[in-house]
């Protein structure tokens, strides 16, 4: 068994040995990614009860304005992907920092500008916080294509799949390092809800490192210099052109009815930051560990692209989402069932331990279903696709999601503020709440809709098991992902940031 | 010299190409934008008749960030516009001034901090003509149940010279007393009993202060261990042990106060002495 662990570790690492060859950029874009992916994760952690406490938003807003901003995320990656190539990756890190930074400080410093600046009340500064979240959404879509595009370039082909695991690894510990070392901090030296604010800014100057270290990139040193792309070899995807030429394939299709099944277990992906902070907060406690609890999701993600991954590729792809998605879905169980029960477990006495039990253990079943699914799932897209139109299959890939998410941040609001409302512990405590008014009954009804996902791809199994038979069991599209801008794809915008392939 | 000229010919025209398909990428994904926001917004819209607004919810964010000013600016602009908005409810029938006596930390020593913090705010609101003090929400719970549950004695201190009743039940008829001692918060117990808050009551599990006291006392003297540290504090456990043992001691006293004191024994009246012959012949 020790031997088997250490021919995992002794594998896994011993594959970076490829990178050392890599040149300065190459390195300079993953310090890049760490700051950004810093900055990101700080924020994505609190931006719900930020908005929530510091701002004044109400429940149903907070959360569909995070649902907005995880849309106009996804959207603009959609639109600038191929920006990079056409004017440079130096002027696009420009162009992203300074929108991401304006953004962020507007929304960091809404207080500031609208009332004392601009003299607004606090109810009237919401627009300046409107127009800081689609900044912010704005700046972060250029971050992802854009380091994606720089680590294509600065690595040879050998290297490059390597170099891709390097930058998911490198993204996971900037998401563990950001909940431990930078949220808990300063909510516990600045207090629960000033601590936000520094959160959020102290975050900024993370982006302002980033793109600082923008300047010492050269952009010409291409580790292949075949790859050198005239301007009449980029390709402009005009995203409704590709639709309308696609959506008659019958792949495209498939797959289409693939991700609409997939919808209900790929919602719960989001709701890790759309709905569980205040799930933690209001149910445990406003001075709970809310950075180190997020960062189990992530280090889970560490050590099983570590250990596990290798492992996986020996099964089917269908499979292996089917039961990632069965196991994602299933974690939400834990949360759904009523706390009292978990009092019946030796060693659980209060409530608060019962919750914390529950959450921790969603965490880390969620956690290992996401490390079967998320990477298999883009790799399904990449295999659906015909070889010539991987790119426009991923980057589609993502519009049932697009409809999804804002309709998610509606719902997921709704249920925050009926079954998880500011008080409810002290109601709870008290007796007054029976499971169908408890965070429980939230859950269930996430439950529901996320069970839907495994047992209708299980029903349809036949349908998706002969595509992907047909595009064979190789393992080539895992090269492809990478190559053909995974990273657009949807899972790599938000919370998957921190999956990979 | 004409290869040149061909060359940044074609050049230019690519770049021409470029920037076309780049405008129209733009467009694509305004259009894009716009339906997919249009869907949410009006989903957004749709749900509002569903959604719960608190009318305190921008206050409330100001109490929590301590801005005095801004607060006391918010509740003139909105009092000028309701006058009733100091007691504007929200689905739950929570109160403003409920709200501001609510706090929900782990560590008992964050709960005398914001104790400190919100005191101002609470004064504020009680000097505030028109505000109910008396008010319950849904559930039953005055301000002071709120603020007992949080473990805020100087707020309590407060709301209990407004005129609170401290022994005034919930739906299921805790006191604010049971509330306090359910989460160890020694401080609000005691101020409390010093304010006459019965001891005796039962609510309608049949419990009484000191049975939820010692209850969520040794519940939570076994989180210690390291899986719960993180939501184990010190303070809290300490404070659970401080709480049954004042309200021990308050019983004690309390079931001792009962006991009529013994009257003094009455003076035996001297025995005469033909009686005392008598009785003596009698036992012989």
């Amino acid at each position: 068994m020790d031997n088997n662990k250490q021919n995992f570790l002794a594998n896994y690492f011993s594959a970076f040995g490829v990178l050392k060859d890599c040149k300065k950029s190459f390195w300079l874009t993953n310090l890049i990614q760490f700051c950004e992916g810093l900055g990101y994760f700080t924020m994505i952690h609190v931006f719900t009860i930020y908005l929530t406490r510091y701002c004044g938003f109400t429940d149903g807003n907070s959360t569909f304005w995070v649902g907005m901003f995880t849309l106009f995320l996804s959207m603009f990656v959609l639109a600038v992907g191929s920006i990079c190539d056409i004017i440079g990756l130096k002027r696009t890190y420009t162009i992203g920092f300074s929108v991401l930074i304006s953004g962020r400080l507007m929304l960091g410093f809404s207080n500031d500008i609208g009332e004392r600046l601009l003299g607004l009340s606090q109810s009237q500064s919401v627009y300046v916080i409107y127009a800081g979240i689609c900044l912010m959404a704005f700046g972060t879509a250029f971050m992802s294509p854009c380091i994606s595009t720089s680590i294509r370039r600065f690595t040879t082909l050998r290297a490059r799949p390597t170099g891709f695991n390097f930058y998911y690894l490198f993204m996971n510990i900037a998401a563990i390092l950001a909940g431990v070392a930078f949220v808990d901090p300063l909510r516990t030296v600045f207090g629960d809800t000033i601590g936000l604010k520094w959160i959020i800014n102290i975050g900024t100057c993370f982006f302002v490192v980033g793109y600082i270290i923008t300047r010492f990139i050269d952009e010409d040193a291409y580790a292949v210099p075949e790859e050198r792309m005239t301007k009449a070899q980029m390709s402009n995807r005009r995203p409704l052109q590709l639709l309308g030429e696609v959506v008659r394939e019958r792949p495209f299709q498939k797959l289409l009815l693939f991700l609409l099944l997939t919808l209900g277990v790929r919602l719960v992906f989001t709701l890790q930051f759309l709905v569980m902070p205040h799930y933690y907060t209001r149910t445990i406690g406003d001075d709970f560990g809310l950075g180190t609890i997020q960062a189990i999701n992530p280090t889970i993600i560490v050590l099983g692209l570590i250990a596990i991954i290798p492992v996986l590729n020996r099964f089917k792809t269908v499979d292996l989402m089917i039961y990632g998605m069965s196991i994602s879905a299933f974690s939400l169980v834990f949360m759904a069932v009523p706390a009292e029960w978990y009092l019946l477990v030796p060693g659980i006495n209060t409530m608060g331990q019962a919750y914390f039990i529950a959450i921790v253990t969603q965490i880390v079943v969620f956690a290992f279903g996401e490390l079967l699914f998320s990477p298999r799932f883009s790799e399904f897209v990449a295999r659906a696709a015909p070889k010539d139109k991987v790119a426009s299959y991923m980057s589609l890939s993502g519009l049932p999601m697009f409809i999804a998410k804002p309709f998610n941040g509606v719902i997921g609001g709704l249920l925050v503020s009926y079954l998880c409302y500011d008080g409810i512990a002290a109601k709870m405590d008290a007796g007054h709440i029976g499971f169908w008014q408890s965070p429980e009954f939230m859950w269930f009804i996430y439950l529901f809709m996320a069970i839907v996902s495994p047992i209708s791809i299980y029903m349809m199994r036949g349908v998706f098991v002969t595509a992907d038979d047909n595009m064979g069991e190789s393992n080539e599209s895992n090269e492809s992902n990478e190559s053909d801008e995974s990273d657009e794809s949807d899972e790599s915008d938000e919370k998957g940031k921190s999956t990979t392939a | 010299m004409s290869d040149n000229n061909t060359e940044e010919k074609t050049a230019a025209e690519q770049e021409g190409d470029v920037q076309m398909n780049w405008t129209a990428v733009i467009a694509d994904m305004a259009i894009l934008m716009i339906v997919m926001c249009g869907i949410g917004v009006l989903f957004k819209m749709g749900m509002m008749q569903f959604e719960r607004v608190s009318p305190s919810d921008n206050l409330i964010s100001l109490v929590s960030k301590d801005q005095f000013d801004d607060y006391t600016n918010e509740i003139d602009t909105k009092s000028a516009e309701n006058p009733d908005y100091i007691n504007m409810c929200d689905d739950n029938q929570v109160t403003p001034l409920m709200r501001v006596c609510h706090v929900n930390y782990n560590d008992a020593d964050e709960d005398l901090k914001a104790d400190k913090l919100r005191l101002r705010f609470v004064q504020d609101m009680l000097s505030r003509a028109g505000v109910d003090v008396q008010a319950v929400d849904k559930h039953g719970f005055t301000a002071l149940h709120w603020a007992s549950w949080s473990g805020m004695p100087e707020v309590s201190k407060a709301l209990i010279h407004a005129g609170i009743d401290v022994n005034q039940v919930d739906n299921l008829d805790n006191t604010p007393l049971m509330l306090a001692a359910l989460r160890g918060n020694k401080e609000v117990i005691a101020l409390l009993l010093e304010n006459g808050a019965n001891l005796n009551m039962k609510n309608k599990l049949g419990k009484t202060a000191l049975d939820r006291a010692e209850e969520k006392m040794l519940a939570y003297a076994k989180s210690s261990g390291i899986i719960y540290s993180m939501i184990y504090s010190k303070t809290r456990d300490v404070g659970h042990q401080d709480a049954v043992a004042l309200l021990k001691g308050e019983v004690a006293q309390a079931s001792a106060a009962p006991i009529a004191p013994i009257a003094p024994i009455a003076p035996i009246a001297p025995i005469a002495p033909a009686a005392a012959a008598a009785a003596a012949a009698a036992i012989r």
